[in-house]
């Protein structure tokens, strides 16, 4: 039997609870699987001449199930009961999966970009990386670049010789589509996450921009252990570009980590949003909330309550800033210069965001 | 070293957002010019634009005799220093200078040759195995400079490159920056929105706003002939203070009224009004902070030109002290820098002397100055 195969029905075998109860015998009895294990299981007479598929056999002491694989196969189980049999049929379905569509990966790259999407089990992930020769035990996080390619140039061209030259030992990228890449990192030399990888990905970002005159968008997924996770953090990476555009449109690097309260906000159902967010974004203060309003506002959140900081920055006197912040809580009751307030008013803002659509893909 | 020239610039973004308007400027080899303007102003678009980070709209920008709109940034010959000072943080200053030079495939021995001098200039020799997290703030924003100088290039520009440093360590790398421009002899463009900043560094300043120039000049001619009532009210700190005021013509003279107060406008001045029917008429009058006194030998030789108002606050700043005072013709503060020796003291009302040779008159409607400068 194809060692590749046979390796998938392991991985398979390997990730049902009843996995030490379960046997994989060739037509004649022969133990294949577990590996390492040898022997022979006696296999009914009027099973082995019977052309009964799909159907589980009662033994005298073990459930016996027929795999039309090439060559077949045959799964066993140490009991009759309607679990045992459930787990046959489960693992028999999974092979025929894998007999009809043979995962051929020929390299590394597309071992991480399947692992990147998700596509394969934890038990496979493991044997192509035996395989392929990649390290299983390494923290690595997912930096997600969506640029707008060109007809010329993909994503992947532009930022190719940065990404190269800048490159850790351990470090792959991967392109998902014309417009993606993934920087996999590898965190071995990587002291303190947030800065370095906001100054990673600034950099880069920055460098791209002197190199092509195009500018990107980063997302950045948390650090995962084990190569199987890795798919996590690259969902993680997306979701941070996918909530960062909308609540920070002018940002261009979103860190996972950095986003806790917007993606709360996010889960927050619509119809709740956009109730609370009405309490003080409704017509009677309408006027109040103009544009310069709300640009003063967010100026002075941004400068985390500093009236001095945020007047020289808007270039608008200290005495006009206090003037506009009193007459916000004249009309609403919340001092913005009060912390308890100031959040309220955070939120409050926010839910309006995050009631908005999704933005449109960066390409 | 090249010479700039941006001729009628336009950047209109979808929706046709206009952040740049009509744009002309011609710099000059080895320049250094600081755009200037609070924030949203166009001038990082600007910037940005002759780096090659953004499109132009519209207008022709040439470096050189080069016409460059088309031109990618990496060909254009200029390096950039962002807001943004980041560092690959797993490598060392060294590498982080070189990265550009690696990624144009330059000659290891160049490269290293490149990297040395430019580590020399900014007496940063002793940095170059570092890792960027040993370095402090100072330090990594000149290993960011280093790798803008590394590259030779003909025009330098620069985005806020000291906003993200403390304001002690901002006055020393203004420094630093100025002797940079001189060492190297190389055209700068840098942009601020801190009139400090641009004031002492620059040796022409364009102040923006709303996208549109809106005086181009050294330093010194900003300060002194202000050419509207924004370029006025944002060079200068603390800034100018400005008067609802009126012209009169009585007594043999020119008289400004303003509020209960009024002040003769010597001659000198009123025969540099661009135009003599502002007699008469509502103007906008303006007065530096370091303009106004309250020591007795102005208000002895004042002559008349004396205004009574009373002493909210004082600040002592040291070498100076700032009087905020309370009168009827403004409705906030009229800020007056005095001798640290002042006597004045919070609650008191004072006279304080206007020196009416240093004033300023601004039309009401188009804010544009009413006066032109002396031969």
């Amino acid at each position: 039997m194809d060692s590749q195969l046979l390796s998938r029905i392991e991985s398979a075998r390997c990730s049902l609870m009843a996995k030490d109860r379960i046997r994989v015998l060739d037509a004649e009895g022969n133990i294949l699987l577990p590996a390492g294990e040898t022997g022979r299981v006696s296999i009914p007479e009027y099973f082995t001449l019977s052309d009964v598929q799909d159907r589980p056999y009662f033994g005298e002491n073990n459930t016996f199930l027929k795999v039309d694989v090439t060559p077949p196969i045959v799964l066993c189980i140490d009991d009759h009961g309607p679990v045992e049999t459930d787990f046959l049929v489960l693992l028999a379905e999974l092979i025929k999966q894998f007999n009809h569509e043979p995962v051929t990966i020929q390299n590394q790259y597309e071992v991480y970009k399947r692992v990147l999407l998700e596509e394969l089990m934890a038990s496979e992930v493991e044997a192509l990386a035996s395989e392929h020769q990649i390290e299983m035990e390494q923290e690595r996080c997912v930096l997600t670049f969506q640029i707008v390619a060109t007809e010329s140039q993909s994503a992947k061209e532009m930022l190719e010789p940065i990404l190269r030259e800048q490159k850790a030992k351990d470090d792959r990228f991967v392109e998902m589509d014309r417009h993606t890449v993934v920087l996999l990192k590898s965190m071995e030399e990587i002291d303190g996450f947030d800065h370095d990888m906001r100054d990673l990905a600034e950099r880069i970002s920055q460098d791209l921009s002197m190199e092509t005159g195009k500018s990107c968008i980063i997302g950045i997924g948390e650090p995962r252990r084990t190569l199987a996770e890795i798919g996590e953090s690259y969902r993680e990476s997306r979701r941070a570009v996918e909530v960062g555009r909308i609540f920070l449109p002018d940002e261009h690097i979103y860190l996972y980590r950095s986003l806790v309260l917007e993606r709360f906000l996010m889960d927050t159902p619509r119809e709740t949003g956009a109730r609370y967010h009405s309490i003080l974004f409704n017509r009677k203060n309408a006027r109040l909330f103009n544009e310069e309003m709300l640009h003063t506002i967010e100026m002075f959140f941004a400068k985390d309550l500093n009236l001095s900081d945020t007047a020289r920055q808007l270039y608008i006197h200290r005495n006009t800033l206090v003037y506009r912040l009193d007459k916000v809580q004249r009309q609403t009751g919340l001092d913005l210069r009060k912390f308890d307030d100031a959040v309220t008013f955070k939120m409050m803002l926010l839910l309006g965001k995050s009631g908005q659509d999704k933005p449109r893909p960066v390409y | 070293m090249a010479s700039l020239k941006l001729d009628h610039i336009y950047k209109i973004y979808s929706g046709n957002v206009t952040a740049v308007s009509d744009f002309c400027l011609d710099i000059e080899d080895k320049e250094f010019i600081v755009l200037v303007g609070p924030s949203g102003c166009g001038k990082s678009t600007t910037l940005r634009m002759v780096a090659g980070l953004e499109e132009i709209s519209a207008g022709d920008l040439f470096i050189g005799d080069r016409r460059v709109n088309d031109v990618a940034p990496k060909d254009r010959d200029i390096a950039m220093v962002f807001q943004n000072y980041a560092l690959y943080p797993h490598m060392t200053v060294y590498d982080n200078m070189a990265f550009g030079l690696k990624l144009r495939k330059k000659p290891k021995e160049e490269i290293d040759k490149l990297v040395r001098e430019a580590a020399k200039i900014l007496s940063i020799e002793q940095l170059l195995n570092r890792k960027p997290k040993a370095l402090s703030g100072g330090q990594r924003q000149r290993v960011a400079l280093g790798r803008a100088i590394v590259r030779d290039p003909k025009v330098f520009l620069m985005d806020e490159p000291l906003s993200n440093l403390d304001a002690k360590l901002r006055v020393q790398m203004r420094t630093e920056i100025t002797k940079l421009h001189q060492r190297l002899q190389t055209t700068f463009i840098y942009v601020t929105h801190d009139q400090t900043e641009a004031m002492t560094m620059g040796t022409r300043i364009v102040v923006m706003k709303d996208g549109f120039i809106q005086q181009v000049d050294t330093p010194q001619n900003l300060y002194d002939y202000p050419a509207n009532l924004f370029v006025g009210s944002f060079i200068g700190s603390p800034q100018m203070n400005f008067f609802n005021a009126k012209l009169v013509a009585r007594d043999g003279g020119v008289w400004a009224e303003f509020g209960s107060n009024a002040i003769r406008v010597p001659d000198s001045k009123i025969r540099l009004l661009t135009d003599e029917s502002y007699i008469g008429k509502e103007v906008v009058m303006g007065i530096r902070p370091e303009n106004i006194h309250d020591e007795e030998r102005f208000l002895s030789v004042a002559d008349g030109n004396l205004v009574e108002a009373k002493v909210e606050v004082t600040e002592l700043m040291g070498s100076e002290t700032y009087l905020y005072l309370k009168n009827d013709a403004k409705e906030g503060n009229i800020v007056a820098r005095v001798d640290p020796r002042s006597t004045s003291h919070m609650g008191d009302t004072i006279k304080v002397a206007f020196e009416t040779s240093r004033l300023h008159f601004f039309d009401k409607d188009t804010e544009k100055t009413i006066l032109r400068r002396p031969d």
